[in-house]
């Protein structure tokens, strides 16, 4: 039976390093798809990712085992990535690449299908203010509740509620004019 | 039901489940209002793509340059540094109390001599002592007397007075190697806790 993310911390925190490997390969995906999503440079997100699980194993005391380890990791990930764009000034860039699924088991057009409705939802995050996308990305990617996303981000419950609000409505517009320009395009294509 | 209330019930389907008796209602509305229902679809392929968007994955290896850059030691040198710690304290007082003790009782010796050697030229001191020697010390060897055994064992001490301080110097010398050792075991453990 695997450790659970406790009895794993509490091994390193009794001098068995090598339990750590087991927390990054638990966490590297979400750590990384906030911190890719957020920054939308692979280079830097992987540098990003890094260093959450750094500060994750040096303050590693602090982790209190009456919360979720994903809870813990990931309020690390929110904070880095928020300071990180505050230095940076990263506000609303492309994704550097296409984001590649899996479409081992569907058909060519069902693949193809889906690969176009991913990277338009990919784009319409991705043109969202840094403060609305990280939200929606903790609540609907991450599953995570208004209370966890209001303490993760140390905002009032109700501006988490409020930034969700509206950046379903920009997403919706965002999709429904990404719409609009493909179906232009196919348009075009076939003059 | 209106179309308000109707958008409203969205967004709370958009957060999660509805109650049954509200999702029955809505779904009702829906089947009426083309407008809604196209709303509906929109929010619907938003709410399914959100939650289908791909878990990305960070590039080969992440994980082993992740445990190359923490320090492996971090928690495992911190336990022993704090036994040393502890002990080194441990150390360190019980030194720092004997010399204390050594020096409090020196200085008691010093001041008791210096206040004899200045009574002694007084006549009352030496008419006290007098008394003391007439009636104390006679009147203690008198009842004494019969414990000659006692009397031979309590003048032994006497003439090993050269032993104690000996013994007395030696046991200064060891705790000042004492306090040395404490502080060589706790600077090198602050410095390997820094590193």
């Amino acid at each position: 039976m695997p450790l659970s993310d406790a009895q794993i911390v509490e091994n390193i925190l009794q001098g068995d390093a090598s339990g750590f490997q087991e927390l990054v390969t638990r966490y590297q995906k979400p750590v990384f798809g906030i911190c890719y999503r957020m920054l939308r440079q692979r280079e830097e997100a992987e540098d990003l990712s890094q260093e959450v699980f750094i500060k994750a194993y040096r303050y590693l005391r602090q982790y209190n085992h009456e919360h979720k380890f994903s809870s813990w990791i990931l309020k690390i990930a929110t904070n880095t990535c928020i300071d990180s764009i505050r230095k940076k000034r990263v506000d609303t860039m492309p994704l550097d690449e296409d984001i590649k699924t899996n479409h081992e088991d569907v058909s060519a057009e069902k693949a193809f299908l889906q690969q176009e409705a991913h990277r338009e939802i990919e784009s319409a995050i991705a043109a969202l203010p840094p403060d609305y996308r990280m939200v929606v990305l903790l609540y609907h990617h991450q599953g995570q509740s208004y209370q966890q996303i209001a303490d993760n981000l140390e905002i009032p419950m109700s501006m988490v509620k409020n930034r969700l609000f509206r950046a379903r409505k920009l997403l919706k517009e965002s999709l429904k004019k990404l719409k609009e320009e493909t179906l232009w395009t196919a348009e075009q294509v076939q003059k | 039901m209106d179309c308000r209330t109707s958008s409203e019930i969205m967004m709370k389907w958009m957060d999660g489940p509805l109650a049954e008796t509200e999702e029955q209602q809505w779904r009702k509305h829906l089947a009426q209002c083309e407008a809604c229902r196209q709303q509906y679809e929109e929010w619907k392929q938003i709410k399914h793509a959100l939650a289908h968007l791909p878990q990305l994955a960070p590039g080969e290896g992440f994980e082993h340059r992740v445990m190359a850059a923490i320090d492996p030691d971090l928690y495992k040198a911190s336990q022993p540094v704090s036994r040393q710690r502890k002990w080194g304290h441990i150390l360190v007082w019980t030194g720092a109390l004997g010399l204390a003790g050594i020096l409090v009782t020196e200085t008691a010796n010093l001041m008791r001599q210096v206040v004899q050697n200045w009574l002694q030229g007084s006549e009352t001191y030496q008419a006290l002592t007098m008394v003391y020697e007439r009636v104390v010390v006679r009147g203690l060897l008198n009842f004494l007397l019969p414990q000659k055994g006692l009397l031979e064992w309590l003048g032994r001490f006497e003439g090993i007075a050269e032993w104690w301080t000996f013994l007395g110097t030696l046991n200064l010398i060891m705790l000042l190697v004492l306090i040395k050792l404490s502080l060589d075991r706790l600077l090198a453990g602050g410095r390997r806790e820094v590193h």
